[in-house]
């Protein structure tokens, strides 16, 4: 595609084409809450704000007046604490999560979400090192998750495989990159990259039913690491965090500049916050831990 | 459906007592015999007045054993008068002949059927004599350039050759040449139509109140008809221009019963960017692209009840790019190969039959293709093992088409038009293959979607009648049936336009049209480049659907100036696009997975055009005002969003003076609102995991910086205007007449915005060394076509 679109740029415009700096109006900053949470943990939740796309400076904002609602019942104000926004309360499965943002200087934001109930999973297979890929040099892990589906609702899940090393004398946590699976719960979803880090998915071909979902990941990283611990996780999430996790990977995909920029419309990033962006999102996990 | 039928069996039934007698016939051009379509024939005696059909056909009712005087008009010719007295049906023919002579033609001008009076709206035609004279990059002049430049009607992108036509996509045009459609109508990427002016005799752009004849198509009619050929000499013409060189000949196989017309272009830049890319490269590089269309048609008359029609037209597009590198041995070989073609073909036979003074028909049986391959060549030699890998990726479609179209001139007031057709389509919305040669091995995988084949059947009533001196009527039915897989759509597509004359020279314009379109066009680009998909409407994917609502006034002034005024509505349903963030080759096998459906559309605006059509000076002055948005479940979060191409204002100006016998000026000027496109505007961080098994390190940078867009086409680029002026000097030689044609493309250098992107940028010192930390992103503009003067010679004879 892009090859095409060269050629024809090369050979019919390239002659009369001039390139000319502009400007454009800027946009008034707006609050940026960024938060996922979980049950039975205290909210931890980040405020900073957006600028206009040609500036490059972040603020952090340390001043926000944050009020948590459970169930629209105000039950505390977050505290600041070396960047982060904490609660003393923790979250519990099935309540309702609402919080108010306010800030001089900016509109106040609200956000809500739930927290949905925890996977049921009948079962996890891993093998840490499946085969080797002399393509990619590199040996790639296998693992499948049998999912049990509560048929009452549109279910949301979110699977990856976080792996624990050390490397340099320290204990380093990243979840690996994954092959594609063929599975068409996964395939079906549009967004998926190549070698993303986790798949988000819908129980929309499996409603009701058990479903087990195949997919490889990649094992191969430095020979000077030593891998101590992997860490499979199945989240159940909310809408909202679908919806955010679908969209993030493609729409930092689609802005890189390259040619095709004019003929791939740009992917927008979802949010779920009022008058302002980022994501406030609950979600649910369920993990088990295989040892190297 | 039962008032039609009443309506027409009273005015049959009326006919039979009526002392009336038919004459009919053909209007053509004197010196060569070409058909003049839509010559105003006007009964002086009985103020009746008729229009010539697309053959240059009329049929006129009189009154019998009565002195009657006919007079025929049309643009750019002198009018002739004929009085007879006759008792029974009479075929005359009348030839007209081409007058240079400007007052003569103000003259005639008088007796043209004025706008009020047509019983149609939203009708657009301009003499192809009018195109020729407007100012062209690269002296190329072009048909559908030159209809962007009216009210309701959109180019696109600056240079482009497609058409928007109130709010509709370039899809939704039906592009017709001599009644047979055409898919892709550009060469060069969408900046040259494939219509050759020296071979086309007349176009007609029809926005709404559609007849009921047409159809398929949501948003436009382009009726485009090629010449016939000259019946009574030999002629032709030669043209050198900058983009394309062309050359056309005409004449008689036998005097004004058999004539023929071939004319053919060609884009010469191959022939010397090969060269140059080869010699500078040293062998390294070779590119090339050109385009060439060739027009051709053969015409017999065997009586004055009979004649056929052949016509042809092909047209290609191939660019050509090779790489090779053999620079550390020569025994290690690396080639690149890229051919990219598409173009269409089409053939057409046609049948003219008069069954009776009354009956005119046509039948025609066509065949017409479109086509788009890429191919990638890929080869290696490695110590003498050969290395071959090919991908080739072909889409098409392909329709056969026959269908009969009927006139009945029932009475003087009423018109009776129907019809049928059948269709089969057979399209290749995209396979690609690979083939890999590996020493000895060879391995071949096709992939992508499967050819898919539909039946498309059509019948059509259109019942034109006259009620009292004041009142014109066009009410008709369209019945379409597209069969695809085990998928029926059905649809029955009303038509109605109403013209009241509310004094002698203001009438007040009405029409209704419903229309389904049952292909579709995929596109990523929205520039119009081939690599857009054609794609049918199948089990999934539904027939697009609209409903056109318009008003309007229409007025002729001091008898030289047309005004009009016209409003509308269109409703547009099951309209398609990409998925956000699927692309021509995303992952998917088959394109009905890549897309999102059931999309609607809703277009309003106002138009207004006064126009000048006869005198020294001639041109027009046209306006709109116009909203079009669109609308999908899963695209800008279900919200509506601007079509790409919804102008709010949009302006030009067309004029033409003949300064003196032997020289034209012409000038266009236009203006347009910014084309909406999605930019971002704001940035911020994003979470990208949840923290939970995180340390605090790895907190901080679990962030993605993601851009804010403000929604789907959300922001508008810089507003469009340029001006063009040309000027075309005529000198009569000894066996004919030599043109010399100057243009300047966009006078004053308006740097008008193609496409906008974000680039990263550093500041460099006074020694050229890079500024650390100086890099910051900056918006950038880019723009296709500066200040351009072109020359193009041609010589007639």
């Amino acid at each position: 595609m892009k090859k095409i679109i060269f050629l024809f740029s090369i050979l019919f415009l390239n002659s009369c084409i001039k390139t000319v700096e502009i400007e454009i109006p800027k946009d008034k900053p707006k609050q940026v809450l960024n938060c996922l949470f979980t049950a039975n943990d205290r909210i931890s939740a980040s405020i900073n704000n957006s600028i206009p796309i040609l500036e490059e400076d972040y603020s952090i904002i340390d001043n926000a007046n944050i009020i948590l609602y459970e169930d629209d019942i105000e039950i505390e104000t977050l505290v600041y604490d070396d960047g982060v926004y904490k609660s003393t309360t923790h979250t519990q499965y099935n309540k309702v999560y609402k919080i108010e943002s306010s800030v001089l200087g900016f509109e106040t934001i609200i956000a809500e979400d739930v927290i949905p109930k925890q996977p049921t999973i009948i079962n996890i297979g891993f093998v840490e090192w499946a085969y080797y890929d002399p393509n990619y040099e590199g040996f790639f892990g296998k693992t499948s998750i049998t999912i049990e589906d509560n048929g009452n609702q549109t279910n949301y899940f979110e699977v990856l495989v976080v792996r624990r090393f050390y490397f340099n004398d320290e204990i380093i946590t990243r979840p690996t990159s994954i092959e594609v699976t063929s599975d068409p719960v996964v395939s079906n979803e549009l967004d998926v990259q190549n070698y993303p880090t986790h798949l988000v998915f819908t129980d929309k071909s499996f409603n009701g039913s058990t479903h087990t979902i195949t997919f490889d990941f990649v094992n191969h990283y430095n020979e000077e690491d030593s891998p101590i611990n992997y860490k499979v996780i199945i989240n159940s999430i909310s809408e909202n965090y679908y919806l955010y996790k679908r969209r993030l990977n493609r729409h930092t995909d689609f802005q890189k500049g390259y040619i095709g920029d004019i003929f791939i419309e740009p992917i927008q990033m979802y949010t779920n916050v009022e008058n302002g962006f980022g994501i406030f999102a609950g979600y649910n996990e369920y993990s088990q831990m295989f040892y190297h | 459906m039962r008032a039609s039928i009443s309506i027409i069996l009273f005015f049959l039934f009326n006919t039979s007592f009526a002392q009336n007698i038919t004459v009919s016939g053909y209007v053509t051009d004197l010196n060569t015999g070409e058909k003049l379509i839509d010559a105003t024939v006007y009964n002086e005696t009985t103020k009746d007045v008729v229009l010539t059909n697309n053959y240059g056909f009329y049929s006129m009712k009189i009154p019998k054993n009565s002195n009657v005087t006919i007079s025929v008009s049309y643009v750019g010719f002198l009018s002739i008068n004929k009085t007879f007295k006759i008792n029974s049906n009479k075929h005359i023919d009348f030839e007209l002949q081409y007058d240079n002579e400007l007052e003569e033609v103000i003259l005639i001008a008088t007796k043209e059927k004025p706008i009020e009076k047509r019983a149609e709206m939203s009708v657009i035609s301009i003499p192809i004599k009018e195109i020729k004279n407007l100012p062209a990059i690269g002296g190329e002049s072009d048909i559908i350039k030159s209809l962007q430049l009216m009210p309701g009607v959109q180019s696109g992108v600056e240079g482009s050759s497609q058409l928007h036509v109130r709010g509709g996509s370039p899809d939704q045009n039906l592009m017709l040449l001599d009644d047979v459609p055409l898919y892709y109508v550009s060469h060069l990427g969408g900046f040259v139509s494939t219509f050759n002016t020296d071979a086309i005799n007349s176009v007609k752009l029809i926005k709404g109140g559609f007849p009921a004849k047409y159809g398929n198509r949501l948003s436009s009619i382009v009726d485009v008809r090629m010449k016939e050929g000259n019946a009574k000499k030999f002629g032709g013409n030669v043209m050198v221009g900058m983009i394309a060189s062309k050359i056309s000949i005409e004449g008689p196989i036998k005097k004004d019963t058999t004539s023929y017309i071939i004319s053919a272009r060609r884009m010469l830049y191959d022939i010397i960017s090969r060269a140059v890319s080869s010699i500078s490269s040293k062998g390294k590089l070779i590119q090339g692209y050109h385009f060439y269309d060739i027009n051709a048609k053969i015409n017999h008359k065997f009586s004055d009840k009979n004649h056929i029609y052949l016509s042809a037209y092909l047209g290609n597009d191939n660019n050509y790019f090779k790489t090779k590198d053999n620079e550390r041995d020569v025994n290690e070989i690396n080639e690149t190969t890229d051919k990219i073609n598409w173009g269409n073909n089409l053939i057409a036979f046609r049948w003219n039959h008069l069954f009776s003074q009354r009956l005119f028909s046509n039948t025609t049986l066509s065949y017409t293709r479109y086509r788009f391959s890429y191919i990638n060549e890929f080869k290696e030699v490695e110590e003498n093992q050969e290395t071959k890998r090919i991908s080739k990726f072909n889409s098409g479609i392909y329709d056969a088409n026959a269908k009969i179209d009927f006139e009945f001139y029932a009475t003087k007031n009423y018109h009776l038009n129907f019809g049928v057709s059948a269709t089969h389509h057979t399209f290749n919305p995209g396979v690609l293959s690979y083939k890999i040669k590996e020493s000895e091995q060879v391995k071949d995988t096709v992939f992508g979607s499967k050819k898919l084949k539909a039946v498309e059947t059509a019948a059509y009533v259109e019942n034109k009648f006259e009620l009292g001196k004041r009142l014109s009527v066009n009410l008709g039915l369209r019945y379409n049936r597209y069969q695809v897989s085990n998928k029926d759509y059905e649809s029955f597509e009303p038509r109605a336009l109403a013209n009241f004359l509310i004094t002698d020279d203001m009438s007040i314009k009405a029409s209704y049209a419903e229309m389904q379109q049952n292909i579709h066009l995929l596109t990523t680009s929205g520039v119009g480049m081939p690599i857009d998909l054609w794609v049918p409407s199948t089990e999934e994917v539904a027939p697009q659907r609209s409903k056109q609502w318009a008003l309007g006034l229409s007025k002729t002034l001091n008898k030289e100036y047309e005004l009009s005024i016209e409003s509308y509505y269109k409703e547009l349903g099951n309209l398609i696009s990409y998925k956000e963030g699927a692309t021509y080759f995303s992952s998917s096998n088959d394109w009905q997975e890549k897309i999102e459906t059931k999309g609607k559309g809703i277009s309003f605006g106002v138009e207004l055009l006064a126009r000048k059509k006869y005198g020294k000076t001639t041109g027009w002055l046209g306006y709109t005002w116009a909203k079009s948005t669109r609308q999908f479940s899963n695209i800008n979060f279900g919200k509506t969003y601007p079509y790409r191409y919804d102008r709010r204002h949009d302006f030009s100006v067309v004029a033409n003076h003949k300064l003196r016998d032997n020289i034209d000026i012409s000038a266009t000027w236009v203006f347009g609102t910014g084309t909406a496109i999605t930019l971002a505007t704001s940035k911020y961080n994003i979470i990208n995991t949840p923290t939970s098994g995180f340390t605090e390190t790895e907190w901080t940078s679990n962030f993605s910086e993601v851009r804010y867009y403000g929604g789907k086409n959300a922001f508008r680029m810089r507003n469009f205007h340029k001006l063009d002026i040309g000027i075309r000097f005529h000198k009569e030689l000894e066996h004919g007449t030599r043109t010399w044609n100057l243009s300047i493309y966009n006078v004053y250098n308006r740097q008008n915005p193609f496409y906008y992107f974000y680039e990263n940028h550093g500041d460099y010192d006074e020694q050229g060394h890079f500024i650390e930390g100086s890099v910051r992103l900056r918006l950038k503009q880019k723009s296709l076509f500066p200040f351009i003067p072109s020359v193009s010679y041609s010589y007639k004879f």
